[in-house]
């Protein structure tokens, strides 16, 4: 279970999100949305510690844990525009952080790809570079990446903005189907279509 | 004919200590400009110590640099060999370009690769090491190269601390000889050279081309 306590968070005075709660269970989807500026993706900066935040609290399982804090690999992200890296091949991106963050030999972390590779419909394009992508398969490379780290917790940060309808209803599969995995998935949207079809409850951000 | 296979070995020699001149400022400056680079990129009060130091390196001439620490500094007592004074101004000085060059590539790197690491849990060495410097380098590679191709040509400015580098050899064959040849021989050695780098950091540019 995940869950958020009084967050509050401003930018230069100018406060973005206030006392906010929520909570998901484990295996849940919790869809996001709201208009432009209303602070979402603020929101899953502030989980996922790449924004610093005012006061809150942040309970994983019931337990207390720091998003600055990067010892554990408790949240994965999805960005909105991917952020692979451009050097690496589809295969080393998936592997790099494996290998040298959990410690994984090279066979293992690219045998563990492979199955991910192939659930997401990516077989044959280990060896190529994100240039040699389109945006969807960009897209389920980088769920790819997030999902070999093993989180609790994927964020998704508009995850169909860059994609058309019949592709918005594949990772809308793709999120749907790992609730089987034990993964709580928030899915950041301004798509209502799309929060409804993938999430089990919607939150609604509004601007303050 | 026989005249130029007579002055060969000397500018031969004169080659020798060039490339020596060339291959060790580059493998000093270049990891001391990447160094300089990412304290440029830092906090503040060590920025601005590096800031005062490629602010003098690029704002005098090289040539003046050489002469104080090579004649200079021994007036307070401080007293470097020839070669080492040469190696010392050449990487003080190259580094310092290399490192404004690395800065801007540094800079150029979207922040959401640095991100993307963090959330990936790397550590800042090893997201340097295999996500932002492969990048930083395919950026940086053409000033790189300018500036490579610049040092073969400043490393005749050792001349005026008197090491024997291929200049001097030419010049001293010019003078004692009272013939144009050696200086054109010297004007055919620096162009070959430069005409190989270019050649070498063509093929390079074109290894990082496999990914854009
Ligand atoms: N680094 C920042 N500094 C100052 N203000 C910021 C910063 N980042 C975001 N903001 C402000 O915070 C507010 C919320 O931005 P945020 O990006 O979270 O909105 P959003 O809900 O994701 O919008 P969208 O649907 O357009 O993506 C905006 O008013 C924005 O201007
Ligand atoms: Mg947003």
């Amino acid at each position: 279970m995940f869950k958020i306590e009084n967050l509050n968070k401003s930018f230069q005075n100018k406060q973005i999100i206030k006392n906010m709660n929520l909570s998901v269970d484990s295996n849940e989807i919790l869809g996001i949305v709201g208009p432009s500026g209303a602070g979402k993706t603020t929101l899953l900066r502030c989980i996922t510690g790449l924004e610093s935040f005012d006061s809150g609290d942040f309970y994983i399982d019931g337990k207390k844990f720091d998003p600055s804090d990067s010892s554990e690999s408790l949240i994965g992200v999805v960005f909105q525009d991917y952020g692979l890296f451009p050097n690496l091949t589809v295969i080393d991106n998936i592997t790099l952080a494996p290998q040298l963050v959990l410690k994984k030999s090279k066979e293992e972390a690219e045998n563990e790809a492979q199955k991910l590779i192939d659930q997401l419909n990516l077989s044959g394009k280990e060896s190529l570079y994100p240039y040699q992508l389109s945006g969807g398969q960009k897209q389920r490379v980088a769920i790819v990446r997030t999902l070999a780290m093993h989180p609790k917790i994927i964020c998704y940060d508009e995850p169909t903005s860059a994609l058309d309808p019949k592709l918005s209803k594949e990772v809308g599969n793709i999120i749907l189907n790992l609730k089987s995995k034990n993964i709580t998935q928030l899915v950041v949207t301004h798509d209502i279509q799309f929060a409804n079809q993938v999430s089990d409850k919607i939150k609604e951000v509004k601007p303050i | 004919m026989h005249y130029i296979f007579e002055i060969l070995p000397s500018l031969f020699s004169g080659v020798l200590t060039t490339l020596e001149i060339f291959g060790l400022t580059l493998l000093i400056s270049i990891p001391l400009g990447i160094l300089v680079s990412l304290a440029l990129t830092g906090k503040s009060f060590i920025k601005s110590i590096f800031e005062f130091y490629v602010w003098i390196m690029r704002g005098t001439p090289l040539l003046l640099q050489l002469i104080f620490i090579f004649y200079g500094l021994p007036i307070i007592g401080i007293v470097f060999p020839r070669f080492e004074a040469a190696l010392i101004a050449f990487s003080l000085n190259y580094a310092a370009y290399f490192a404004e060059i690395f800065r801007g590539g540094f800079q150029s790197i979207p922040q959401n690769q640095f991100e993307s690491a963090k959330m990936l849990r790397l550590s800042n060495w090893q997201t340097l090491r295999k996500i932002i410097i492969p990048q930083v380098f395919k950026i940086v590679l053409p000033s790189i190269g300018n500036e490579v191709i610049n040092l073969v040509k400043d490393s005749s400015l050792v001349y005026v601390i008197g090491i024997g580098d291929l200049l001097q050899a030419g010049n001293i064959a010019t003078a004692r000889d009272v013939t144009l040849l050696p200086l054109i021989l010297v004007a055919v050695f620096y162009l070959i050279l430069t005409a190989l780098l270019t050649l070498i950091l063509r093929k390079l540019e074109k290894r990082f081309n496999y990914w854009k």
